[in-house]
């Protein structure tokens, strides 16, 4: 008797437990976004170091962000596997848009289009909020350097192609130019910027990729000297240096190995959150994201951490930018992999 | 210059600047205590908080704070064996065997006081290098680095105590744990079991943390120690003895300082690296090179002296080049950009006041910090006459701790574990663990610079001026070392 009473009370509890949880899920389903997000804590992932580029620019958004929707973001930094841990715990975060996060997302792309080790996120199934920046690849050269044209650099022998951050955007950029140039040249990957930076300044290498805003400053150190930049037009923020397009006509099959880098894959960085975050608060957070991109203090305090253009880039078109491109990915992949072991190994 | 260098020290003592930079001397002694925050943690934790801070008050406490991280290590180093920073592990070998024998004062007094020389000595030497700063580091490439590493490496035998070839051994197993994670040169993953948190290879602080700390743990209980210090000899004027050890040494100090100002200058080298050599070398000329691993007091000073003198050399750089000299320099260095101070050639030029205000800064906060930790220090001795059965429970906290906060992961804890029991089977069978981790720390660096000097300059990279002169400093060395031993048994 006591026992039918013991279990018909863990009953009764359970199912008022369930009952509660159950309408607060229904609750927070039913409120508007607007009054869901006020108040509410949202676990903020960037995948990279304090104080890089990408985190000094994810800072100032939050900033903004918090602002505009009356939340507090908390902000982890989780580097590591090159941010893929970061980036594999979003994707696995509750798809309740209180788990968001910003980062450079062509090298995310560019991890998960060439499987590497520890990539578990599915760059396309992501919910795309804004794209904050965007940005080109800018070539430059040592600053002593003798390599005016693209002859120059065709016609030189043993040219040595500084990269960083693993085999990732810069190093990718490197082979597809010596590819279609068919450059005597070879690839050194240095840990940072940085170090890669010292290293043309040094003159250990002659020439490297790099985004335009990035090799602006260095060509202002005098570091460095632009060369062109890898894009189907100039770029606003350095409009007197020519594009690849301007300096060469390449045959067909070279012309599309370039393609990818000057019209599909640029620097981007971009705010998101996991796959599956409801229609109402995916909206709501894209209407707030674009309120942030309007707000002047915002656009003074972001020309403070980075010279890369605002993005017009709103969260349905990187949507369609990243579904695009992760459809080809079989094909990118076989031709890098092909390049990778040409030039690396 | 001199109205630039006025200028700058002007600065330094407006009330709001000198109240930032005793706010973070506070902060970043009292962290820095703690093993494995490092300069790296503290400024990841406080960036979000100077932003919209003036630009000299938010670089001034950023910069005391990564200042005296480097002062305060050693304190743990001397009384507990866990190293505060992995750099503090070299002089980790003898400030311990002191506190053990309860010479914990003057231990203290030493790694304290040498820790501040460095700290201050090679700041006016900076200043004096503004000029020729640029184009000094220019001459640093790959090659000259590689050599360079490979002159750290030739001090592992040097470390071994007993056997020199257990001595090779445990560092030929540190270069191979040092080859886990992803080859940036080739994209290849190598022994990392597919798993996404070796990716990144090994976390140092979790090996040097587990080797060290949890070994001498381990190592107490199965002896049956009821205190870290097996007698009291010295009362607390074992501190000014410390302090009278580094003036009688000066000499070491103000050569170690240089070379880890050298070894700061040099963006990708690392602080391990000048602590290690400069060990490494105060053992080799020695005249009781039997005496290191033992208490040796230069095996105190040499090593902090060099850890801390690195920290101007890599702000020089990050502020003249806006290229970090370490990875916390590349957090300083963000710090700079959301303050609206662009690093480059303009800090050196247009910007020297500020550039002068922070190394004066670094100066500071190394006097103020240091001098703290002295009066400190004997209420911190007392900790190694606290009975194992209380001490213990809070330094394996703070050992997990430390371990944990590297990389944010559970997994780096269980690590830390494993080299603590790796740390004591290599105790028992007496092979050194100093050298597992200069190996360890070293291996990979010379790979990777060894790989681009061979893509750069072929085999005969090393054949460059500088290169060439460090090599035969090394085998100078090796011979008057070789030559004394000789005399000896003579």
């Amino acid at each position: 008797m006591q026992l039918k009473r013991g279990l018909s009370f863990i009953m009764v509890m359970t199912m008022a437990g369930l009952i509660v949880v159950g309408s607060s899920e229904a609750g927070a389903a039913a409120q508007k976004p607007a009054d869901f997000y006020r108040g509410k804590r949202i676990d903020f992932i960037i995948p990279n170091a304090p104080g890089d580029t990408s985190d000094l620019i994810a800072r100032v958004v939050v900033k903004y962000l918090d602002k505009y929707t009356g939340a507090t973001s908390v902000i982890r930094n989780v580097r590591e596997a090159g941010g893929a841990q970061g980036l594999n715990e979003l994707y696995r975060a509750k798809p309740d848009g209180l788990t968001l996060g910003q980062t450079n997302t062509v090298r995310s792309t560019l991890a998960e289009i060439m499987d590497q080790p520890g990539v578990e996120y599915q760059t396309a199934k992501l919910s795309w909020i804004a794209n904050i920046t965007e940005d080109y690849m800018t070539f430059s050269v040592a600053p002593k350097s003798p390599f005016k044209t693209i002859a120059d650099l065709k016609a030189a022998k043993n040219l040595i192609l500084a990269a960083s951050g693993g085999v990732g955007h810069s190093t990718l950029t490197c082979l597809a130019l010596i590819e279609a140039l068919g450059l005597d040249a070879k690839v050194i990957i240095y840990k940072s910027s940085g170090e890669r930076s010292l290293a043309v300044a040094q003159g250990e290498v002659q020439g490297f990729f790099g985004s335009t805003s990035a090799s602006q400053q260095g060509a202002q150190r005098g570091q460095s000297r632009l060369f062109f930049v890898l894009a189907a037009k100039r770029s606003s923020v350095i409009p007197d240096v020519p594009t690849l397009r301007e300096l060469v006509q390449l045959p067909k099959d070279k012309a599309a190995i370039m393609k990818l880098w000057e019209e599909d894959i640029f620097v981007m960085n971009s705010l998101f959150g996991p796959p599956g975050i409801p229609k109402e608060r995916l909206s709501y957070l894209r209407e707030m994201a674009a309120k942030v991109m309007k707000d002047p203090e915002f656009k003074k305090t972001i020309e403070k951490v980075s010279d890369s253009p605002l993005s017009v880039m709103s969260g349905s078109e990187l949507e369609k930018q990243f579904g695009s491109l992760l459809d080809r990915k079989a094909e990118i992949k076989q031709t890098y992999q092909r390049l990778q072991d040409k030039y690396l190994k | 210059m001199l109205e630039a260098l006025v200028a700058g020290a002007v600065t330094l003592l407006q009330p709001v600047v000198l109240a930032g930079m005793f706010l973070g001397i506070i902060v970043g002694l009292v962290v820095g205590i703690l093993p494995g925050v490092g300069p790296l943690v503290l400024y990841s934790l406080c960036l979000p908080y100077v932003y919209g801070m003036k630009p000299e008050v938010a670089l001034g406490f950023m910069v005391a704070l990564g200042s005296v991280v480097s002062t305060a290590g050693p304190v743990t180093a001397a009384l507990l064996n866990v190293p505060g920073e992995t750099s503090s592990a070299a002089a980790m070998q003898d400030s311990f065997p002191m506190t053990q024998r309860g010479e914990a004062g003057r231990a203290i007094g030493a790694a304290v006081f040498s820790s501040m020389v460095g700290g201050v000595f090679p700041v006016f030497i900076a200043m004096a290098m503004i000029p020729v700063m640029i184009p000094a580091l220019l001459l640093f490439k790959s090659p000259e680095k590689c050599v360079m590493v490979l002159v750290g490496l030739s001090f592992l035998a040097t470390l071994a105590s007993r056997s020199v070839y257990k001595g090779l051994i445990a560092g030929m197993l540190g270069m191979l744990l040092a080859a886990v994670g992803f080859q940036d040169q080739t994209g290849t993953a190598r022994f990392t079991f597919g798993t996404v948190f070796l990716h990144q290879g090994i976390p140092l602080t979790a090996l040097a943390l587990g080797m060290f700390g949890l070994t001498e743990i381990l190592d107490m209980y199965v002896e049956g120690e009821t205190n870290i210090a097996k007698s009291l000899t010295e009362e607390i004027s074992g501190v000014l003895d410390g302090i009278k050890d580094v003036i009688r040494h000066w000499w070491l100090c103000v050569y170690s300082s240089i070379i880890g100002y050298i070894v700061g200058i040099i963006p990708g080298i690392g602080g391990s690296v000048a602590s290690w050599v400069c060990y490494g070398h105060a053992k080799m000329t020695s005249r009781h090179p039997e005496e290191f691993g033992k208490g040796a007091i230069e095996g105190v000073i040499a090593p902090e002296a060099a850890d801390n003198a690195k920290e101007s050399g890599a702000l020089l750089t990050t502020m003249a080049f806006g290229i970090p000299g370490s990875s916390s320099m590349a957090i300083l260095l963000g710090a700079f950009v959301l303050l609206g101070v662009t690093p480059g050639p303009d800090m050196l030029t247009t910007k020297l006041p500020l550039a002068f205000t922070l190394l004066l800064g670094v100066a500071f906060a190394n006097i103020v910090g240091g001098a703290i930790c002295l009066i400190w220090a004997k209420q911190l001795c007392r900790i190694a006459f606290v009975h194992v059965d209380f001490l213990t429970p809070a330094i394996v906290v703070m050992i997990f701790v430390g371990a944990f906060v590297g990389t944010y992961s559970i997994i780096s804890v269980l690590t830390a574990i494993a080299f603590g029991l790796l740390g004591y089977c290599m105790k028992r069978l007496e092979y050194p663990r100093a050298p597992l981790i200069l190996g360890f720390i070293l291996g990979g660096m010379f790979e990777y610079y060894l790989s681009i000097s061979l893509k750069v300059k072929g085999p005969l990279f090393f054949l460059t001026p500088i290169s060439l002169i460090m090599i035969a400093i090394i085998i100078a060395l090796y011979g008057y070392s070789y030559l004394r031993t000789v005399r000896k048994k003579v």
